[in-house]
């Protein structure tokens, strides 16, 4: 009998395709006997093309139809079946088949009867030459694997015929079978639905066949059929989704509740995983695939449907199935084909960090650094200054990066600094002794500094001279070493992380990896010092716009800062304060302002970074100080000006326009004064501005030594000298006892209150302290002590709630008062134990002190506990029993926030590991246009 | 990280030039030759390039530091958010001296315990809610004899004035006399200008603690020698809501003319001085003294009274009775010679009167004799350029008719008067004849009023540098209004009576206090 076959064309805004198509199908030397056409909802000339076809059957399709629902609208349209040799023969509009194509088909099918679905070798559109596809099979574990992709035709494939399966385009399929086994899946409106119907052809009892020698175009995957082309987490999404999809559908009962609870954990660890794999744009879609398919309403009707046809045991397709050895095989084969089509740049010479010094300068430094700090060697924290300890556990310490309660000025519920996090995140590394993490920190400030100032200047060199004095330049920086040695702990960790940030802003239009560390150096250098996010920004935005093919990769450079920022700026913007986020985090300390000359002569302290004091030992006049220093900066200053005219002079002019923007910076830091020590105004340290104007000129000047040539080594020598000196008095003032640093008691408050809070860690102690205006300063230090990663700038800058401010001030200037306020009622609500007056200085602030002295005496509530200790006077208050405080939480908004901060960093940190091997990142990074050439194991998680 | 190189980094770069800079050997090449073959005229394009380039760089750079240095750039300054607190006003209370007090008990025995011979009459009153009145505890004393504290409680905000005085005449073989004082809120630090220790002068200190807090107090007494170094003068100890009674005699024997500086810690305290004079076996008038202004470089002290004056001036010639003239006590800070003026306005509404000049020792308490004043009240004006106390002992004495020439003698201390605010409240005591003392020191005069509680009221028109006198019923709160800057005394003289205290400036309330809670 004389099989009968029915083609159905099915066109989806083909128009430029379609005439190609149907005027193959004219040519075939075994012609269909009949043609039906399908338009699903073209918006193009499909339609009036399709209408010219002369098919006996024209179907209009309304709606976003499928390939598979369109074909399946055809089929209902077609008259009964007539025979049992009927053949349906599916095509898009972009199959065009070769004139023999369906003679070669029908003549697979006819020879083995047991054959109810052929497949036709799939040519690309464009290069006939080329397999677009060819044969579809599944892992062990079920995930689809292409068997051919993009390979040129030699024949390499004719072999094959048995497969699992075969694509939709071209597909010969028996019709008493399509109808037998209900068509395509419409859950499956495109990925893996010949995969799915093929299957369940298998496992109703035929086989399926490819016909190497039949050849039909294709101009895409099924799931951009009649589509622009999808960005790759488009794809991965509808991937995984296919994928998920059928295994629900094809478990077994009672594996299926299994399988359905694990969609969503999966998905958790498949996005880590992708992350890990720099695959960042296919995290979103594995959450959307897993929700879909878990709660989508295709998996009941598939798997009923696959009941009905099934004849057979999942055993009939086992072999066929790829084994996993062949997988593997496939997948490396597939990585190489892509590694060898790139294109390898040519590689720069350039220092390497053991033989160019690296390694040396780095162990020196370390030396010089712990010889500098030799002071807090054996300390288990660091106090003086701005320092204070962290908490006593690092719990305690990572609770206070949560959106919440606040014990600061008087107890608010708001959002933390971001400068948190990095504290936190440092002492997680002496996890045991948080606060043991800063001594560690300042023994190694120095040579990390240098390290990063070292790998960031090979960048812009290629011999060893300008690194080691790059390294040099960035460790003895003025302003680093002001801001150790005063313990403007934020200021000097932007500084140590600057060079890496630039570093990591230099890779990160090419490598996810780079852009995710830079990211993170971003969140931490703006975290750390809040004045220098205009700085940042622009150097990004700037950075951005020179390479804009990489920017989807350097977009997510601020990201990390912006959702640690986030609740703080909502709520400063709120209190009427934006200023206030560029408040240094921390203790707010006043400092002597420094003159602008200051400044030019990067001093953040004024003072000539010490040499004023050197100065007046010897006797000289005040103005010697500047001078001197200002001489000791002239051969660096020469340099930098000197790379303008020298080979690379594009390099220096943006090193120079990035100093000039640190000086901007900080020049507007000694004019802003946005926290508040009491009542007096304290200005944001200039320290941080003045780190970027270094980095710029230390920049300027690594690329004036390249372009010396072989006359490096006398200048080198000179810079290296000359700042050697300059640093000297700030790097000798930790051991001659001029730094305020010292070595920490980890005691905040008076031995006793430290004791009693030891046994109720919810009592406070009041200090009141007298301000140089004649007015009081109030704080309330919970417990042991306000630490260092409790305090907040909210409250350094008047953004925390009023009302627990006033309830203090008010309790407060009572207390410092005759007066017949109920304070035993106040100081029982607040949970005080204990006021302390600490010393002042000043007749004002003495006046006031006595004041609270006076009257605290004569307050029968208070007894005095001792005389001056160096915490001041104590008076304890004998409450009414223990302190048991309820806090209001930061509620569901909170923990929210707090889940949205962790996710993404935790993703970005993941995005960060640098997780390729190493032969692999190299040829792949000299290629910024190749896309995304990360693999990932479609089955890792099976 | 990636070893990548920095791509294009440098748009002025030719990439012929960039691709040379790869390969190790450039640097045997002089720069110039990479330019070739038409590498010339690009190559000095290039270096025009940068040498404009760096000019502008130094010239941007130059204007930077300048900009940064010499403009005068505004400061973004904020203000830290502040509470000013005014303290919850508390009640006023004032504290009365007490009886009079004598060392043991009428027997004799027991000399370490003062006990009172009588009971002294408190008069008060207050501008707001009644006034609230309680007992101090003593050992030896009976309750109504203790010494009185007087408090109004707050209405609301608004604090009310609080006064009271008492008065105490005593008539026993020891003591005789008036002795009048007012009552006075407690206080850290208090001068006592007053009292003696010579045979037959006994001094006693009393010191009045009605708070809730102990209170440790420590003396400093200044003579006519100087300071005096003794035992016992520190660490004080007074309990709280209780009175300690302390023999200047004990601490500083024999001495003609003391000063008192009493300053406690804890608690606070009120202290007055009781002096009483026996010459002979003749009694010779007793006296509580409170405290008087601090040191200032200048004092007001009205009401002085010469009553039978010529009387006075005959007895002093008398062995024993020397201290019935009238002195002006002075103790000048520091340790240097010092010129003190002394001005003595009679209270006649004139602004006459005499200014003298002394050379007094610094450290060293000098009395002024001020001899041969004729009956009247007086005002005296003492300054110096350094600050100073000073307190003013004036007597009287009458010979009763029939009495075989015995004496009824009594004395009493003006203490230095503060300058008054604008509402004022005072009790006149229940004694003869009460009289207001009333000076203007200023340059200008000041038109006061006075309304006796219940009465209507009086205007006082004291002309500047010019003081005058009223008369006042025993017994009476009188609230005076609009009186700021001048300086009040009451006085009551009768026969061989003769007291005085000031009018006190209520206790200021805690001053509002700015507060920065962080």
């Amino acid at each position: 009998m004389q099989a009968r076959v029915t083609a159905i064309l099915v066109a989806h805004n083909g128009s430029e395709y379609v005439d190609r198509t149907l005027a193959a199908l004219a040519r075939q030397v075994r012609k269909p006997d009949s043609l039906a056409v399908v338009d699903a909802a073209s918006t193009d000339e499909s339609a009036q093309q399709l209408a010219t076809s002369g098919a006996s059957v024209v179907v209009s399709v309304r709606g976003k139809a499928s390939f598979g629902e369109a074909v399946a609208n055809a089929v209902a349209a077609l008259p009964a079946t007539e025979s049992s040799d009927e053949w349906l023969w599916l095509l898009g509009h972009d199959n065009a088949p070769e004139p023999r194509a369906l003679a070669e088909l029908l003549g697979a099918v006819e020879i083995a009867p047991s054959v109810a679905v052929a497949g036709p070798k799939l040519m690309r559109w464009d290069l006939p030459d080329t397999i677009s596809s060819y044969g579809t099979s599944v892992t062990q574990f079920g995930a689809t694997v292409d068997l051919v992709v993009d390979e040129l035709d030699q024949a390499q494939h004719d072999r094959r015929s048995d497969t699992l399966a075969v694509g939709a385009p071209g597909m010969l399929v028996r019709r008493g079978v399509w109808e037998a086994v209900g068509g395509f899946d419409p859950a499956l409106p495109h990925v893996d639905s010949a995969l799915d119907l093929c299957i369940r052809v298998r496992l109703a009892g035929h086989r399926i066949v490819g016909v190497p020698s039949a050849r039909v175009a294709s101009a895409g995957p099924p799931e951009e059929f009649g589509k622009k082309p999808l960005h790759s987490g488009a794809r991965a999404r509808l991937a995984r989704e296919a994928q998920l999809h059928r295994r629900l559908t094809y478990a077994s009962r009672a594996a299926l509740p299994w399988h359905w609870l694990s969609l969503v954990p999966l998905a958790f660890v498949r996005a880590v995983a992708q992350l890990l794999a720099k695959n960042p744009a296919a995290v979103f879609g594995e959450f959307a695939a897993a929700f879909r398919v878990a709660f989508g309403p295709g998996v009941a009707p598939a798997r009923r449907n696959l009941r009905r046809g099934r004849t057979l045991g999942w055993a009939a397709i086992a072999p066929l199935r790829m084994p996993r050895r062949e997988t593997r095989e496939l997948r490396a084969a597939r990585r190489e084909v892509r590694a060898f089509s790139d294109n390898p740049g040519p590689q720069r010479e350039r220092a390497s960090f053991l033989s160019g010094g690296g390694g040396w300068i780095t162990l020196a430094l370390f030396a010089i650094g712990l010889l500098v700090f030799s002071g807090l060697i054996g300390a288990s924290s660091v106090a003086g200054g701005s320092l204070l300890p962290l908490s006593a556990t690092i719990a305690e310490v990572w609770s206070n990066v949560a959106f919440g309660w606040r014990e600061v000025g008087g107890g608010f519920v708001g959002a933390a600094d971001p400068f948190v996090w990095v504290l936190a995140s440092l002492a997680s590394f002496t996890f045991w002794s948080p606060s043991t993490s800063i001594v560690v920190l300042y023994f190694l400030a120095l040579p990390l500094a240098g390290l990063g100032a070292w790998w960031a200047a090979t960048r812009l060199s290629e011999r060893a001279w300008p690194p080691a004095v790059a390294a040099i330049l960035w460790a003895f920086a003025p302003p680093f070493l002001a801001s150790l040695t005063e313990g403007r702990l934020g200021a000097a960790i932007a500084h140590i992380v600057l060079p890496w940030l630039a570093l990591g802003l230099l890779g990160a239009a090419r490598s996810w990896t780079a852009a995710a560390a830079s990211a993170l150096l971003f969140a931490v250098a703006a975290a750390s010092a809040p004045v220098l996010i205009p700085v940042l920004v622009l150097c990004w935005l700037a950075w951005m716009l020179r390479h804009p093919r990489g920017a989807y990769r350097t977009m997510i450079v601020p990201i990390p800062a912006v959702v640690l920022f986030a609740p703080l700026v909502v709520q400063q913007i709120a209190a009427g304060n934006p200023l206030g986020l560029l408040a240094d985090p921390g203790v707010a300390r006043p400092f002597a302002v420094p003159s602008g000359w200051q400044l030019a002569i990067a001093s953040p302290a004024g003072e000539a970074n010490g040499w004023s004091a050197v100065a007046s030992a010897l006797g000289l006049p005040s103005l010697a100080g500047p001078i001197i220093v200002a001489a000791l900066l002239a051969p660096l200053a020469a340099l930098a000006i000197l790379a303008l005219f020298l080979r690379g002079s594009g390099r220096a002019i943006t090193s120079l326009i990035v100093a000039l923007l640190g000086f901007v910076t900080a020049v507007a830091s000694t004019h802003l004064a946005v926290a508040f020590d009491g009542s007096t105004p304290v200005f944001v340290w200039a320290g941080a501005g003045l780190s970027v104007y270094w980095l710029g000129i230390s920049g300027a000047a690594v690329v004036s030594l390249e372009a010396l040539g072989k006359a490096v080594l006398a200048p080198a020598m000179l810079v290296i000298v000359t700042i050697g000196a300059l640093a000297w008095p700030l790097a000798a003032s930790p051991i001659t006892g001029g730094a305020e640093v010292r070595q920490g008691t980890g005691r905040l408050l008076p031995a006793l209150a430290t004791a009693d809070a030891r046994a109720d860690p919810d009592i406070a102690t009041l200090e009141l302290i007298a301000q140089p205006d004649g007015s009081l300063a109030a704080r309330v230090h919970r417990g042991a002590g306000t630490t260092l990663d409790e305090l907040s700038t909210l409250v350094s800058t008047g953004g925390s709630d009023a009302e627990a401010r006033e309830r203090v001030a008010v309790l407060a200037g009572n207390l410092a008062s005759r007066s017949a306020f109920d304070s035993s009622a106040e100081l029982d609500d607040l949970g005080i134990r204990f006021v302390v007056a600490p010393p002042t200085e000043g007749d004002r602030a003495e006046r006031v002190r006595e004041r609270v002295v006076q009257a605290l005496r004569s307050n029968p509530e208070f007894t005095s506990i001792n005389e001056a200790t160096e915490f001041g006077f104590l008076w304890k208050f004998e409450g009414a029993g223990e302190v048991d405080l309820a806090h209001p939480r930061g509620g569901a908004l909170a923990t929210a926030i707090v889940a949205a901060q962790g996710t993404l960093l935790v993703a970005i940190a993941l995005l960060a590991v640098p997780s390729r091997s190493r032969r692999r990142t190299a040829v792949v990074a000299h290629d910024p246009d190749d896309e995304l050439t990360a693999e990932f194991d479609e089955d890792t998680d099976e | 990280m990636s070893d990548d190189e920095i791509e294009r980094t440098n748009a002025e770069r030719p990439d012929a030039e960039r691709t040379e800079a790869a390969r190790p050997d450039i640097e045997r090449r002089p720069p110039q030759r990479t330019h070739r073959p038409r590498g010339l005229s690009k190559a000095t394009a290039l270096m025009g390039a940068r040498v404009a380039a760096g000019v502008i760089g130094l010239g941007v750079a130059a204007a930077a530091i300048a900009g940064g240095a010499l403009l005068p750039l505004p400061s973004i300054e904020g203000e830290a958010p502040s509470v000013t607190v005014k303290p919850v006003a508390t009640a006023q209370e004032l504290v009365c001296a007490g009886g009079i007090l004598r060392l043991g008990d009428e027997s004799g025995q027991n000399v370490a315990n003062a006990t009172s011979i009588g009971r002294p009459l408190v008069a008060s009153g207050s501008t707001g809610n009644a006034v609230d009145s309680g007992a101090l505890d003593v050992a030896g004393t009976t309750k109504d004899a203790a010494p009185t504290t007087i408090s109004a409680p707050p209405d609301g905000p608004e604090v009310p004035l609080v006064a009271a005085s008492q008065a105490e005449v005593a008539a026993s073989p020891d003591f005789r006399g008036l002795a009048t004082a007012s009552c006075s809120p407690e206080s850290s630090e208090a001068w006592l200008v007053g009292g003696a220790t010579t045979v037959g002068r006994m001094t006693l200190l009393s010191l009045a603690n009605p708070g809730g807090v102990a209170a440790t107090v420590d003396l400093r007494i200044w003579g006519e020698g100087g300071a005096v170094e003794a035992a016992g003068l520190t660490d004080i100890t007074v309990q709280p809501r209780s009175q300690r009674v302390v023999p200047l005699s004990g601490l500083a024997p024999d001495l003609e003319s003391p000063v008192v500086r009493v300053s406690s810690e804890g608690g606070r305290v009120v202290a007055t001085l009781q002096q009483s004079i026996v010459r002979g076996i003749e009694p010779g008038g007793v006296e509580i003294i409170g405290s008087a202004e601090g040191a200032a470089r200048r004092h007001v002290i009205p009401g002085v009274v010469v009553r039978n004056g010529e009387e006075v001036e005959h007895s002093i010639g008398i062995p024993g009775f020397a201290d019935l003239g009238t002195v002006i006590r002075v103790l000048v800070s520091g340790t240097e010679e010092r010129d003190v003026t002394v001005t003595v306005r009679p209270e006649d509404g004139s602004t006459g009167g005499e200014s003298l000049s002394f050379a007094v020792d610094g450290g060293v308490v000098t009395e002024l004799p001020i001899e041969e004043l004729p009956d009247g009240g007086y005002a005296v004006e003492v300054s110096a350029d350094v600050p100073l106390v000073a307190a003013v002992r004036f007597a009287t004495t009458v010979t009763k008719p029939g009495s075989d020439g015995f004496r009824a003698n009594d004395f009493a201390w003006a203490t230095a008067a503060p300058a008054l605010p604008a509402e004022a409240l005072f009790v006149a005591p229940e004694a003869p004849t009460p009289e207001l003392h009333v000076s203007n020191p200023s340059d200008a005069a000041i038109t006061a009023t006075l309304e006796a509680q219940g009465s209507a009221p009086a205007t006082l028109a004291v002309p500047a540098g010019a003081s005058i006198t009223v008369p006042l019923a025993a017994s009476t709160v009188y609230s005076l209004s609009g009186a700021s800057g001048l300086h009040a005394a009451v006085t009551s003289v009768g026969d061989g009576l003769v007291s005085a205290f000031p009018v006190h400036a209520p206790a200021a309330a805690s001053s509002p206090l700015r507060v920065y809670a962080q």
